[in-house]
């Protein structure tokens, strides 16, 4: 790199070395010190590179080998200087838009936000434009970095900490959300047990309230299986409660059912190497998007890539070219056995399943069917019955 | 075969040959790199052939697209596909 940038800035040659004595022109030049490099066979000779200013050096070997040295291309600044001396017009054009490039850093022209998952990101976007942080604003008058991260931490919900970096034209905001604790129910606030899924009570173990319901019954979510609300009260007297905080285990039979639609086919997608590409200039935070032919392909993929124009030292210029390429694929169909699909259509509904799952929970039996709806189409249901804990804690309402 | 004094010395003190002895040295990596250190000269370049003179004879390499990576008074950096490397003494 370094080697390269200082070749360009002395300026180099690349010569064709024509005649017999091509290598004894070589091991003269390595003698004499004069740097030589890319050297290239030729059919009548040799072809190299060598350092603009060693290039008169090359005139008494030349002629000491009896070869013909001939510059073949000229390469480095000075060489480009002089080429583009006459050129004012484009040497104008290109200082103005190296300026106007470098000033626009001095802007945000996009405000990236990084992060959010379950926050409401217009609440976020809202939190910035208020403070500033907007498309358009002055780089140097923005407010200090803390303030901003306090504006955000304190005006928004869940958010646990909050960064906005500064890079050329875009800003980066950077957010961490806060991971909700589950409710945790005071021991000594009175609360009922529920059951938190449909289900028939194998067993119950209580330790504190009123059982609501007996093993053996069916229940469903919701119902109250375990009342933190008991009687303190004789038949004949007045009704008189005391409100405790339930305790209980309670295993259920449950049961999970799941259906899904599965292919008797392998879909395998090969690119046919056609491609359409829509283009969308983004500059200084406005979208202008570049003419293009629709998509005519039948089956195809979708790309994206953003390539955002860099200034060295300064960072984004606010200029970016927004691609979505259309691949074109052929959709190759590999017929499958139904064993193979119901297999395939297994393991998806047991992943499903294990995702409504209590943990603890044991498995008894299951039961696997499927419908045959076309020729390329079946569809399975999985029954699968557990044992689980089902009890649920749940705030009395009325104390 | 009578040994000159500098490989004598070079067999007594356990010295590397090509130290003390003005002989090159030929490092060759699988059929794509060669590299040649202590060499006098190029004799012939061409992308099929190149021939190195050295103190001990010449180096003659035959190979495809054979290029000259890099050549300086002391080391030689020769790359392409190599068929034979051989010494003509």
């Amino acid at each position: 790199m370094f080697k390269k940038f200082f070749k360009f800035l002395y300026g180099y040659v690349i010569i064709e070395i024509c005649g017999k004595g091509a290598e004894r022109f070589l091991n003269i030049c390595l003698r004499r010190g004069i740097r030589i490099w890319d050297t290239v066979p030729m059919s009548d000779g040799i072809g190299a590179s060598v350092l603009r200013q060693d290039f008169i050096l090359l005139r008494d070997v030349a002629k000491k080998c009896h070869v013909r040295v001939r510059i073949k291309e000229k390469h480095g600044l000075l060489h480009m200087l002089r080429l583009y001396r006459n050129r004012r017009v484009l040497l104008v054009t290109l200082a103005v838009c190296a300026v106007l490039c470098i000033v626009s850093t001095r802007f945000i022209w996009l405000v990236e936000i990084n992060g959010v998952e379950n926050s409401d990101i217009a609440g976020i976007t809202e939190t910035l434009d208020k403070m500033g942080v907007r498309n358009g604003a002055l780089k140097s008058r923005l407010p200090d970095g803390m303030d901003i991260k306090r504006a955000i931490i304190s005006e928004n919900d869940h958010i646990a900490w909050a960064w906005v970096y500064i890079e050329g034209a875009k800003a980066r905001v950077e957010i961490y959300e806060q991971t909700i604790p589950p409710i945790v129910i005071d021991k000594d606030a009175p609360c009922d047990i529920i059951a938190a899924r449909d289900g028939s009570i194998k067993r119950m173990v209580v330790k504190n309230g009123a059982e609501a319901v007996s093993v053996g019954d069916a229940v469903n979510a919701g119902d109250v299986i375990v009342s933190g609300k008991v009687p303190a009260y004789k038949e004949g007297q007045d009704e008189e409660y005391i409100y405790v905080h339930s305790m209980a285990e309670i295993d259920a039979y449950t049961s999970h059912k799941h259906t899904g639609e599965y292919k008797l086919y392998y879909e395998s997608r090969t690119p046919t190497g056609k491609r359409r590409k829509h283009r969308s200039i983004e500059i200084f935070g406005k979208v202008y998007t570049l003419p293009a032919r629709d998509v005519s392909y039948e089956d195809y993929d979708v790309s994206e890539k953003r390539s955002e124009l860099n200034i060295p030292f300064f960072g984004y210029s606010g200029i970016a070219v927004d691609t979505v390429s259309y691949n074109e694929v052929t959709v190759n169909k590999e017929p499958i056995s139904i064993e193979t699909a119901v297999e395939f259509a297994k393991n998806d509904l047991e992943e499903k399943i294990s995702k409504e799952l209590r943990t603890g929970s044991r498995l008894q039996n299951e039961n696997i069917e499927y419908v045959k709806k076309d020729n390329e189409t079946i569809s399975v249901t999985l029954e699968m019955n557990f044992i689980e804990n089902i009890a649920a804690e749940q705030p009395l309402a009325e104390n | 075969m009578k040994k000159r004094i500098t490989e004598r010395v070079s067999d007594a003190w356990g010295v590397p040959k090509d130290v003390v002895m003005n002989i090159p040295r030929l490092t060759i990596s699988g059929d794509k790199e060669i590299y040649i250190e202590n060499h006098k000269g190029i004799l012939q370049y061409t992308d099929t052939e190149i021939r190195v003179s050295t103190p001990m004879g010449i180096v003659h390499i035959c190979g495809r697209s054979l290029l000259l990576e890099r050549i300086r008074l002391e080391d030689i950096l020769i790359s392409g596909t190599f068929t034979s490397v051989e010494y003509e003494i």
